[in-house]
């Protein structure tokens, strides 16, 4: 549905991608997170070929980014935190406007659409608060029933009640459609993304179904009969390895069920207790995106 | 898809688009009043005011219309729609052409059937007026549009345009001494090199909205611009000889002028002033005139002989000196009386450093004249006073005394551009006697309307004196037969436009200066 091959593009002298590669399969939830900076964005306004990558290619179904065309177009929905509508038509003037443009556009679910947003119709888009804007561009981008759903930030400033009304729409109306969502809020995605993407400073550096990454990652503390203390040779798949008294702690990224305590036991010895706790998404992106930096870090030094 | 982006557009856009409107049709409602009054210096004034907003308030609607689906940037909703971008292209088109230039047509319209043209020419004049305008500055208006995010981006390029063209005009007039690098513009050929300016306009324009509307290409799209206000300026300057030759091309009757020659004459002897008065002709700028007798022959009955350009060699003094000297107008008329060919001089002038430095020396002048020949078309007679007729060719005519009681005045109107050369002089009815001929003589040789024009009137008019305030000068005819004088009003049109060389050898450019 989405595919970004070696995508590179230059702002000036600042590069804002740098090689980026991911795939979105079809039906998927796909979430682009990242600090703000990491070039999600610019990512999206590739895809959307409202920006021309200095190097590489995206497809955005099944075409390149750089020939979408109105047919492309009438299959993409397209939300953005900072999307410019025409300020001085109302909901409903701008809902008749994009209406005709659409061959699929279904006028039952725009009303119904609009009405669980709240969007008053007689309403000025120039006169809508930052939340109600983004609740327009969703109704202006729910009604033809898009193949593919790019949300750029689509949360940002909304307060929890106008983001839980987005999300109500959003969701109700996701069906078989493809959704690509950016954010920097990992509490957002959470429960809605079925796959992730992970970048930083304009590279990728994790792309995994959401099932496979929370399966894999375990906070583990180990209790021993002794003082711990860190592996002088620790695996690479432990990250953040830290010894507290007796205890060994560190987050395992190939945890699978039943190996776990025999390998354990093959690097530091006899232990007493292993405990290994499934770990929040917001966890496993901290310790991915510190291990990242200090890794960064070291190949600077 | 055209009309339902052109419905949202003028949705958006109504009221200022109203606003321009009814500017635009305030010019000819007071245009007409004005027409009506006769001179009005108060609502002249207002006219200019009212046609100098409605310029800028019909920029400002074009470039606001084009940036209510703007190209540059990311932000814009409609890039992530199934908006064809031809669809969109055609719907600004169609917006320029309708509601920006629909009213200035209506105006046109209106001004031309008020004044009691007919339908049929009204129409004429109100459509070539507007077509040119859409051509030359709505889409190359709408093409800068594309360049602009908002109002602001596009005052700020459209000052630094202006400044950029203005200040480049302004050096290279500095630089020439004049504006002699721009020969061809203020003669009748002018419109050969505005028309190679507008086709090169539209080039531009063409180029720049397809980059932005295809390609979404601001940067490229800005320099094209930006290259194409030194090639505005660089078309400009057309040499005189390729452009002169164009014209050539498109000359009425070739054969008029076979047996039109230019000859040194120098039995007339050295000019001297028709008042007796004995002047020393040194200007402001010091510079001190030759007069040159020449003898026109050849020409036909009822023609007017008019200058469009010619160059000066001076050999003799050392090297040839191609630019020491710049001409004054030639316009040499034949009426219908006299076989005998037209004798009279032309002037030279020259800087008095360079006079004085070559005067007694002998020299050897070479001229170059490009010229045309223009016969008569019409003429018609026209009370001198409270007069009024109206013309196939001079349109709407009226006569009347001015405020002082010293000329009789004539202001004719007419839809469309005037074209051609005009005379006029009083002519006492009982008697025949004339009172000197005065020309206005400003051809322009197009066949279409090819130049700005503020409304779809052409207006040529004349001033003729009959009495001098001072009493200095006498008049044939006075102030006491007016009533019974007219006023005739010549038309002459270009028959043939062709050149000749006329070489004087050894002169001494002291024998014929004038005044010294």
């Amino acid at each position: 549905m989405i595919r970004a091959d070696n995508l590179w593009k230059k702002f000036g002298h600042h590069d804002a991608l740098r090689g980026l590669s991911f795939s979105a399969p079809e039906g998927s939830a796909f979430a682009l997170i990242g600090a703000n900076g990491a070039g999600k964005t610019t990512t999206i306004k590739i895809l959307m070929n409202m920006l021309e990558p200095t190097r590489g290619r995206a497809t955005v179904l099944g075409v390149d980014s750089r020939r979408i065309s109105p047919r492309e177009l009438e299959r993409i929905g397209y939300v953005s935190e900072n999307q410019d509508m025409p300020s001085a038509l109302t909901v409903g003037q701008y809902l008749d406007y994009l209406r005709p443009f659409y061959s699929r556009w279904d006028r039952a679910l725009e009303v119904s659409v609009r009405r669980q947003l709240r969007l008053p119709a007689e309403r000025r888009i120039g006169d809508l608060s930052h939340g109600m804007r983004m609740k327009m561009a969703l109704a202006c981008a729910l009604p033809f029933r898009p193949a593919l759903l790019i949300l750029d930030e689509p949360f940002s400033g909304l307060d929890p009640l106008v983001r839980d009304e987005f999300m109500e729409g959003l969701l109700q109306q996701a069906g078989e459609m493809t959704v690509l969502i950016s954010s920097h809020e990992l509490s957002e995605i959470d429960g809605v993304a079925t796959h992730v993407a992970f970048m930083d400073e304009g590279k990728l550096l994790f792309e995994e179904a959401m099932s496979d990454l929370t399966g894999r990652f375990r906070d583990v503390q180990v209790t021993l009969d002794r003082p711990a203390a860190a592996p002088a040779q620790a695996p690479q798949d432990w990250l953040h390895v830290k010894a507290i008294g007796n205890v060994l702690a560190f987050v395992e990224t190939r945890f699978t069920e039943g190996d776990l305590s025999e390998r354990v036991q093959s690097i530091v010895g006899a232990v007493r207790r292993i405990d290994a706790q499934p770990m929040p998404l917001r966890s496993i992106f901290t310790a991915l995106a510190r291990s990242a930096r200090d890794a960064a870090e070291v190949r600077r030094a | 898809m055209v009309w339902h982006i052109f419905k949202k557009d003028l949705r958006l856009m109504w009221r200022m688009a109203l606003a321009v409107a009814l500017v635009h049709l305030a010019a000819p409602a007071i245009l007409i009043k004005l027409a009506q009054l006769g001179n009005n210096s108060g609502l002249g004034s207002l006219v200019d005011l009212i046609q100098m907003v409605g310029i800028f308030g019909t920029a400002i609607l074009i470039v606001a219309t084009v940036q209510q689906d703007a190209i540059p940037g990311m932000r814009q909703d409609w890039l992530a729609r199934p908006v064809k971008r031809t669809d969109l292209l055609l719907s600004k088109i169609v917006f320029v052409a309708i509601i920006v230039q629909g009213p200035i047509l209506l105006g046109d319209l209106m001004e031309c059937l008020a004044l009691g043209f007919s339908l049929q020419s009204s129409l004429a004049a109100a459509v070539s007026r507007n077509l040119w305008m859409l051509l030359a500055i709505d889409l190359p208006l709408m093409a800068f549009g594309t360049l602009t995010k908002n109002l602001a981006e596009a005052v700020v390029g459209g000052l630094v345009i202006t400044v950029t063209v203005s200040g480049l005009i302004a050096t290279l007039n500095q630089l020439d001494g004049g504006a002699r690098w721009q020969e061809t513009l203020r003669t009748g050929v002018a419109w050969i090199t505005q028309s190679i300016t507008i086709l090169l306009v539209l080039l531009v324009t063409a180029i720049v909205l397809g980059f932005q509307y295809y390609r979404r290409k601001t940067t490229p799209a800005r320099w094209t611009t930006g290259l194409a206000c030194f090639l505005f300026v660089a078309s400009l300057s057309m040499p005189w000889r390729p452009v002169f030759a164009v014209q050539q091309r498109f000359s009425k009757n070739p054969a008029a002028v076979r047996s039109v020659a230019i000859a040194f004459e120098p039995s007339l002897g050295k000019f001297r002033d028709p008042s007796g008065m004995r002047r020393s002709d040194r200007n402001e700028n010091e510079t001190i005139a030759v007069a040159l007798p020449l003898r026109f022959s050849g020409l036909p009955a009822n023609a007017v002989l008019k200058m469009d350009h010619s160059t000066v060699r001076l050999t003799g003094v050392g090297a040839v000196a191609k630019d020491l000297a710049t001409f004054s107008d030639l316009e040499i008329r034949k009426g219908s009386l006299s076989a005998e060919p037209v004798t009279d001089y032309q002037s030279i002038r020259f800087r008095s450093e360079d006079y004085n430095r070559i005067k007694d020396q002998q020299t050897s002048i070479e001229i170059d004249y490009s010229l045309t020949l223009l016969t008569l078309a019409a003429s018609h007679g026209i009370p001198a006073a409270h007069g009024e007729q109206r013309t196939p060719d001079l349109g709407w005519c009226r006569t009347r005394v001015n405020s002082a009681g010293t000329a009789a005045q004539l202001i004719c109107l007419a839809p469309g551009q005037i074209k051609g050369c005009a005379t006029a002089f009083l002519e006492h009815l009982p008697t025949a006697i004339r009172n000197p001929e005065r020309s206005n003589c400003y051809p322009d040789y197009s066949r279409y309307w090819a130049q700005f024009q503020l409304d779809a009137i052409g207006r040529i008019g004349f001033s003729l004196p009959f009495r001098d305030a001072a009493g200095l000068a006498r008049y044939p005819i006075e102030g006491s037969k007016i009533g019974e004088s007219q006023i005739v009003v010549r038309i002459y049109k270009a028959q043939d436009h062709f050149t000749r060389r006329i070489v004087i050898p050894e002169i001494r450019l002291s024998d014929w200066a004038v005044g010294i």
